[in-house]
């Protein structure tokens, strides 16, 4: 029998120096363009209570989250998701009114047996306070440049509204479960399926074309065009007007390159109440962004707030850089310091570390000449009794180093 | 121009996708030689055609090594992939259903435990569980699945019902339909966006192929 005591437990895995550091590249640099924007910073726990995401459905139901019980029997969870804990600590923490505050952490997910990780890397940023398209805008806008920011060329943002199918369904009058059905099916652009269902259910002509339409209504701005001939909702229409202003708006942004419509993305979790957007980037199968609004959220934690947000997934976008050939090596160290005078040795990579050169001090017994061969490192430094050496390892070049201290 | 990658059935289902993508006007000629190659390409169209085992297909889709797939729709339950569902082909229609001896019509509702047999433990947990409410065994077999009733492994069985013959020779019958089955063509969703015009356009012919 093969020891566990040599593996990491199913769904979540090692990273090894490359992967480490090109997540962490990628956080930074998305963390900067969201400071940037005026985004602070929060943490939260990585246990929270169940109750926190009680109730929550797609990927916050039950059986998605990985639980356990604290001393006094109650239920915890790994999180899996920052979203909620953000609603959580602004309701309960924080006073005035609007508040723009970003995040970067794990999220777990009990993906058993699974095709993905239990165990990924997000960042984000919530928005709280504010109602309307600007927001929402800023948000995309936020989100597609701290892509760009990582070096992704080829990526799509996707964007939809749920107003205009929770408002044809309730116009529909079908109950819940026939409604999940149609989500489902339009979620999966499954006409055939959407049409099946309807020969069955009794609903009119006008909202059924509307529902028969709604998975083929995506592409570029032509997509608002056809809804606004199909809908005939009060909501719908304002559903409308939201996405062309928001579109509008990132396109003065210079950024409607990356954006692009679809009225049938009614997945999501369902906390959202207006505007959704997905991210998509070549190389990689799954979304590698999403976000938007969800007004409701904040009141289940007592304080009634409108919100919208976006949380980028750092470990898929890492794949998608390395897939699209953006390559970022890990930082390599830029010197070695050894020789018998331990002494100079020390200070001197003390001073070269301050010109912020990555310096390695030379800790073992084998020849440190080997040790900089095998490392990759390309200058050694020789501290002994004739003073300091300065060897190029490309060249294999020496030079004695005038006043023995380099600076 | 990138390729498009088109994940197929391998075995009939491939022979009948290999069809319709050569009246679309694909180069499939390689495709219907004895090989033992699983990758095909047609270079005037970018496109490649991999052939893999039918349960695979979903998976292949789902994490982008294929753009689009052409599988049955017992597979696609089976698997709960995370997919675009666009098209129904028609191919192969046949059904999902419960059965067993006919005396288990009437106990069929009634029944505590039922433990019932299938190549598809999913599709079966989540028609009894979740569908009708009752906790059932199920138990996962890999083929003749009629003979578990049979041998009384199983009370009932879950399984894909053509034209019933097998069933009848055995003194089985259907007792429930859980839903129809045929080949669908399915995409995955980064594909059905970043090459949505290539796709699109398969999917619109084909599509004009079938009906």
């Amino acid at each position: 029998m093969l020891s566990r005591r040599l593996h990491t437990p199913e769904g979540t895995s090692d990273l090894l120096q490359r992967e480490a550091y090109r997540i962490r590249k990628v956080r930074n640099d998305v963390m900067q363009v969201f400071s940037g924007y005026g985004y602070t910073e929060v943490t939260t726990p990585e246990i929270e209570y169940y109750d926190v995401f009680e109730g929550g459905q797609g990927l916050l139901t039950q059986e998605k989250m990985i639980k356990f019980f604290d001393r006094e029997g109650r239920i915890l969870v790994l999180r899996p998701d920052l979203t909620t804990p953000l609603a959580r600590l602004t309701a309960t923490k924080l006073e005035g009114r609007v508040h723009k505050l970003c995040y970067a952490g794990k999220v777990f997910r009990n993906f058993q047996g699974g095709i993905r990780p239990c165990e990924t890397s997000q960042a984000g940023i919530e928005l709280i306070g504010l109602k309307g398209a600007e927001a929402d805008a800023e948000v995309i806008a936020a989100s597609i440049l701290s892509m760009l920011a990582c070096g992704l060329k080829e990526f799509q943002i996707e964007i939809g509204q749920v107003e205009i199918f929770k408002e044809l369904m309730e116009q529909t009058g079908l109950d819940p479960e026939v409604t999940e059905q149609i989500r489902v099916f339009i979620d999966q652009k499954n006409i055939f399926g959407v049409q099946e269902l309807l020969n069955h259910c009794d609903v009119p002509t006008e909202q059924a074309e509307l529902i028969l339409q709604m998975p083929s209504l995506y592409g570029g701005a032509e997509v608002l065009e056809q809804a606004e001939k199909l809908t005939t909702g009060k909501r719908a229409e304002a559903a409308i007007k939201n996405l062309r202003e928001v579109y509008t708006i990132l396109d003065e942004y210079g950024l409607s390159d990356y954006v692009s419509l679809d009225l049938a993305m009614v997945q999501s979790l369902d906390y959202y109440t207006g505007i959704i957007f997905k991210g998509f980037a070549r190389g990689v199968g799954f979304e590698v962004c999403a976000g938007g609004r969800y007004d409701g959220l904040m009141s289940r934690f007592g304080k009634d707030s409108p919100a919208t947000g976006a949380a980028l997934y750092l470990d898929l976008l890492a794949d998608a850089l390395y897939r699209q050939g953006v390559v970022t090596e890990a930082e390599s160290i830029g010197a070695l310091v050894c020789g018998s005078d331990s002494k100079t040795a020390r200070r001197l990579a003390e001073q070269l570390r301050a010109t912020g050169a990555r310096t390695e001090y030379y800790l073992g017994e084998d020849n440190p000449v080997d040790y900089a061969r095998e490392k990759g490192i390309p200058t050694l430094y020789r501290c002994d009794e004739r003073g300091v050496t300065k060897c190029d390892m490309v060249s294999g070049k020496e030079q004695l180093v005038e006043g023995g201290v380099l600076l | 121009m990138k390729y498009i990658t088109v994940a197929l059935a391998k075995g009939r289902l491939a022979d009948f996708a290999i069809s319709l993508f050569e009246q679309l006007g694909f180069d499939c000629a390689e495709m219907k030689t004895k090989t033992r190659k699983l990758i095909f390409t047609d270079e005037t169209h970018k496109f490649k055609f991999i052939l893999v085992k039918a349960s695979d297909v979903p998976v292949y889709v789902e994490y982008g090594a294929a753009d689009m797939g052409i599988v049955g729709k017992d597979t696609l339950l089976e698997e709960g992939r995370n997919l675009y569902e666009m098209l129904d082909l028609k191919f192969g229609a046949c059904r999902m259903a419960v059965a067993g001896p006919p005396s288990m019509a009437d106990q069929l509702h009634t029944s505590h435990n039922l433990r019932v047999a299938s190549k598809y433990p999913h599709i079966a947990k989540n028609y009894f569980q979740i569908k009708k409410g009752q906790t059932i065994e199920v138990i996962k077999l890999n083929g003749s699945v009629e003979l578990a009733p049979l041998t009384g492994l199983s009370e009932v069985i879950v399984d894909i019902v053509e034209s019933g013959a097998t069933l009848k020779e055995n003194g089985l019958e259907v007792l429930e339909t859980i839903c129809d089955l045929s080949a669908r063509l399915v995409v995955n969703r980064v594909s059905a966006k970043l090459e949505r015009e290539r796709i699109l356009d398969v999917v619109n012919k084909l599509k004009g192929l079938i009906e």
